[in-house]
């Protein structure tokens, strides 16, 4: 499936820019389901931001702010190419072996609720990842405005209600405790012709023998070719797409357009 | 019991000779005198370290006892080649832990010991330390037990402090004992700050021209060690810094200056890990540099000791370190590791409480002597809560058991008696190799008996000599 | 040099020079409290050092024993000489490695001794013996910091810190003083108090020089024409800005002539006194001539700050 994708994020600030750095995670990588066909990430003076391999097989760059600046801004323009391969990740760059996804982080750390997600769970891994999701799906529902982007996976299932990142956590987190290594992925989702896109995040899990599986506990499915893989890590903190810090400026208000197209939707 | 200066026939030992007729010849007045000047001196210098609990004075000094520590020139060949071998091998360690990761598929240390490991930095992973160093700066703390017994109690990988009291001691030694000092034929020690500086220099990332510009990153100075810091940067001239002074701008760090922005090259940083760069670890800091990570990713500066080397000095890790040795270097350890249970597991965690009365049972992770029991000394409630502890969180604790530190000659109240001791030698590794300065900081557990030499909990420091002949 | 170095060196001599400012005002507003409606006197003291406000926020009403202790104690005012001395060490320590030591033992030297002091050593009864002691923990500070330090960018900014904090406090009160003694609508050459006057020049150790320059009585014209004017008059304001565009423009030309907004006003504000004219000064309005020193002062330490310390 070829995608087409145009994401801006404008920052306005009330007064002047001290100083303002971020970093950003919003270029994808190839493995055997996803082919760049074209990318490139421009920041607040429409320079081309060069990315540099962040140690957990992400590229990410740095944005930085002209100090006295009262905008800011990240655009991205890029085309791929997916493939469904049935949730496998295949082909990717693997820096870290799958037992560094056992780690337990402050937004994935495991209470005795989470953990008795998958405790009387049967099968092999796959299997008991995928009914981990449906259980994970079961408890929380589908809510903006219920978390924000520091909800720790405990707080969010105990809230009954969250995001595609809170599903991510909390799935993540309940496989790691029932013994699966699992991370978290934070990406594009195409969402059909009429459908609002979005930013996306989903989890993989570790499965001996086959390699990292794709699931997105959001939308109770297996990732396929409408999922676009931009970052990943042991939580949102490893993989966000922007995160920042700034001097100066008081309020912040922020403003993000998004589009991801299907190249062959759009010929029709 | 060995003690250094008196043999079991109750003679000294040749490297003491000339201390024990020494010390025959000072009056107590004398000494009492000169260890009265030596505080003045301190204070007047200002070498003092912050006791955060309690309110009053925050600034203590560390008691320095007078009676130098001596090291006989084959006893230190011994030590240095020794401190050598383990600083070549935790380096390797290091960098194959970043990297290919042999050591763990040839299973020679478990996975999960290192990927689950608080200290291990996954933002470092595939990141070729510029020269091959991640331990810039490294303190083995050693204790000896017999006349060729020495033991390797801990390696310090991230930021070992101590040194400046190593310099101050000798210092004050040369001030108070000039003419003794002079004909004792000590091997000098004064060259650290100009060694490490070429050290730091040595590593400067590969971008660099001409003269590499190295700063000191403190986190200020309420830190403990901020007399340290900034004695450090005035020896080897060169900036101290806190995270606020510098910026990463297009991908590199600068310093902010009177002039404007001005490159970085190579930050020798006392600030912990999780502290460096809020956009990479903790989002709180307040101490660390934005964007610090990237630079170092992207190869624009050097930090120094290296991002995640802490992984080396972990507890558990420390089990291992002989077979390090083995596996990169091919050579038999020869300073020997403490015999260690790891609480963690189930069979060593059993033998651990069975004899709790026998063993010295510390934090994996911990430092500073805290949360330590020295099981022959604790009462029978004591050892029965640190148990508790124990069962309750196995994976926190490692035992080994009780070595009888060697003593020195110690000037206290009643006069100058023996007292426990350990040695921390500081090793610099450069790209051009590994340099250790002779002797090192001995500490001293001035309370009679006691084992415990960390100076929060009473301990005190002494000059090493290292003879030449 | 760090620019922070540079801010923290800038202020360690600002504070130093506050505290010795402060125990000037102190010692002539108390030879004065005796001689006169003394609350008076003591609103006039807190007006001078900017803690009028703070004052009366934790008072209710000005005391000579409650205005002394909250100008040479209280911790809640940040410009008290105690706290004044704290925070200059707390700079000193910042950047102990560019001091020489000698700069240091007399900060932090001081600083030890000062811990010892009580809130009894702020009496009415013992506090010119305290005053005494302040004033010589500055000459110490001053000896080792004209005598022991490097003539480079650190003493640079010392300097410059000395003289704005300097400026700023000779402008404060003399428009205090003058207020008090002269309310707008009488003529400045009227018959005044002698000791009233002379108060103002003994709040700014003056009355020595005063009789070397004028050699007459003390007249509010000449004392005047003597803070603002003077180049001779250590305290004057033409004497601090001579000092602060000269070492402004040393340290521009240390830096390859890199000049800004803050060698700009300098420039002008030392060239405005330097030809200024005492009968212009008092024809525009003495007090509205000084409130625009102060302000322009300010601005001038925002200015070097965002020039050189961030």
């Amino acid at each position: 499936m070829r995608l087409r994708i145009d994401h801006r994020t404008l920052y306005a600030y009330a007064s002047p820019l001290e100083r303002g750095l971020q970093i950003v995670r919003l270029f994808p990588k190839r493995h055997d389901g996803q082919e760049i066909v074209r990318w490139r990430v421009l920041g607040a003076r429409g320079q081309e931001l060069a990315p540099f391999d962040d140690g957990l097989g992400n590229e990410a760059a740095l944005a930085d702010a002209p100090p006295g600046a009262r905008r800011a801004s990240i655009h991205v323009d890029g085309e791929v190419e997916t493939r469904d391969l049935g949730g496998f990740l295949n082909g990717a760059f693997e820096p870290l072996p799958p037992a560094y996804y056992m780690r337990s982080t402050d937004l994935t750390a495991p209470d005795p609720t989470i953990a008795a997600l998958g405790a009387d769970l049967r099968g092999d891994d796959g299997a008991r990842a995928i009914a981990l999701m449906h259980a994970v799906r079961d408890r929380m529902e589908f809510r903006v405005g219920a978390t924000d982007a520091t909800t720790p996976a405990v707080e969010a299932l105990a809230a009954g209600a969250g995001v595609c990142q809170d599903h991510a956590h909390v799935l993540a987190a309940a496989c790691r405790a029932a013994g699966i290594p699992a991370r978290y992925v934070s990406g594009y989702l195409w969402t059909g012709v009429e459908q609002e896109p979005a930013s996306h995040a989903w989890a993989e899990v570790f499965i001996e023998n086959a390699g990292w599986f794709g699931l997105d506990p959001a939308n109770r499915i297996i990732v396929g070719a409408a999922h676009v893989r931009m970052a990943s890590g042991l939580d949102y903190a490893q993989a966000a797409p922007i995160t920042g810090v700034r001097a100066g400026g008081g309020a912040e208000s922020l403003t993000v357009t998004l589009g991801v197209h299907s190249a062959e939707h759009a010929q029709q | 019991m060995f003690d250094e200066m008196y043999g079991s026939d109750g003679a000294p030992r040749a490297p003491y000779a000339a201390i024990a007729k020494w010390l025959e010849q000072q009056p107590l007045e004398t000494l009492r005198a000169k260890s009265d000047e030596a505080e003045r001196l301190f204070r007047r210098i200002g070498i003092t370290f912050a006791v955060y609990s309690g309110g009053g004075d925050t600034e203590r000094l560390i008691p320095y006892d007078l009676v130098p520590r001596v090291i006989a020139k084959q006893e230190w060949g011994f030590i240095e080649r020794g401190l050598k071998q383990r600083t070549r091998a935790l380096n390797a360690f290091l960098a194959d832990i970043y990297g290919a990761r042999e050591i763990i598929r040839a299973g020679k240390i478990p996975e999960a010991l290192v990927m689950l490991n608080p200290a291990f930095e996954a933002s470092m992973q595939g990141l070729a330390a510029p020269g091959g160093v991640y331990t810039h700066v490294a303190g083995i703390d050693l204790v000896r037990t017999g006349p060729d017994d020495f033991f390797v109690l801990e390696d310090n990988c991230r930021t070992p402090s101590g040194v400046s009291y190593m310099l101050e001691n000798r210092a004050v030694m040369m001030r108070l004992f000039p003419e003794f000092f002079a004909r004792s034929g000590v091997e000098p020690i004064a060259r650290y700050p100009e060694m490490l500086l070429r050290a730091l220099q040595s590593v400067a990332p590969r971008a660099c021209e001409g003269e590499p510009t190295v700063v000191v990153l403190t986190p200020g100075q309420f830190n403990s060690a901020y007399y340290e810091h900034t004695f450090l940067a005035d020896e080897m001239g060169v900036e101290l810094v806190e995270g606020a002074d510098l910026v990463v701008e297009d991908g590199a760090v600068f310093k902010r200056t009177t002039q404007g922005l001005q490159r970085v090259d190579v930050i020798y940083r006392r600030i912990d890990d999780a502290f460096l760069d809020p956009l990479t670890f903790r989002r709180d800091s307040a101490l660390g540099v934005a964007g610090l990570m990237a630079a170092y990713r992207k190869g624009t500066v050097t930090i120094a000791n290296a991002v995640g080397a802490g992984i080396a000095d972990d507890k558990a890790v420390y089990i291992y370190v002989p077979e390090m040795i083995r596996f990169y270097l091919g050579e038999d350890p020869l300073l020997k590791n403490v015999p260690t249970w790891q609480c963690g597991r189930e069979d060593e965690c059993g033998y651990v409480l069975d004899h709790l009365e026998e063993l010295v049972v510390k934090e994996a992770r911990g430092s500073g002597g805290y949360g330590m029991l020295v099981g022959p000394q604790a009462s029978t409630k004591e050892r029965a809560a640190f148990a508790q502890k124990i069962r309750a969180t196995p994976d926190a604790y490692i035992a080994q058991p009780t070595l009888s530190l060697s003593t020195c000659p110690t000037f206290v109240d009643s006069g100058v008696a023996p007292r426990h001791v350990d040695l921390r030698p500081f090793v610099l590794v450069g790209s051009n190799g590994i340099e250790v300065t002779p002797g090192g900081l001995t500490r001293v557990a001035l309370k009679e008996g006691s084992l415990v030499v960390n100076s929060s909990q009473g301990g005190g420091t002494k000059d090493t000599w290292v003879l030449r002949g | 040099m760090l620019a922070r170095a540079a801010d923290s060196i800038f202020w360690l001599a600002r504070y130093m020079e506050r505290m010795d400012n402060v125990a000037r005002l102190l010692e002539a507003t108390q030879s004065m409290s005796g001689m006169s409606e003394s609350a008076e006197e003591w609103r006039s003291a807190l007006v001078a050092s900017g803690c009028d406000e703070t004052y009366l926020e934790k008072h209710a009403e000005v005391t000579p024993e409650k205005a002394l202790l909250y100008l040479a104690y209280d911790p809640d005012n940040p410009s008290a000489i105690m706290s004044c001395l704290d925070r200059a060490r707390t700079n000193a320590r910042s950047m102990r490695t560019a001091l020489t030591s000698d700069m240091w033992d007399a900060v932090n030297g001081s600083w030890l001794e000062g811990r010892h002091l009580k809130a009894s050593a702020f009496t009415p009864e013992r506090i010119g013996e305290t005053i005494d002691w302040v004033k010589t923990v500055g000459n110490r500070f001053y000896g080792a910091y004209a005598g022991t330090m490097l003539r480079n960018e650190i003493y640079w900014f010392a300097r410059l810190g000395t003289f704005i904090e300097r400026a700023d406090n000779t402008a404060r009160i003399l428009d205090v003083k003058f207020h008090l003694l002269l309310p707008q609508d009488e003529g400045v050459g009227g018959a005044v108090d002698y000791y009233q006057w002379t108060s103002i020049l003994r709040a700014v150790s003056a009355v020595r020089a005063y009789q070397w320059v004028y050699r007459t009585e003390v007249k509010p014209w000449n004392i005047a024409d003597l803070l603002i004017l003077r180049p001779e008059m250590p305290r004057s304001l033409r004497a601090c800005y001579d000092e602060i565009d000269a070492v402004l423009a040393q340290i521009a030309t240390s830096h390859t002539g890199r000049r800004g907004e803050c060698h700009r006003l300098a420039g002008a504000l030392a060239a405005q006194l330097r030809y200024g004219r005492i009968e212009d000064i008092f024809a525009r309005g003495l007090h509205e001539y000084l409130t625009d020193m102060v302000e322009r002062t300010g601005q001038l330490g925002v200015e070097i700050n965002a020039f050189y310390m961030r």
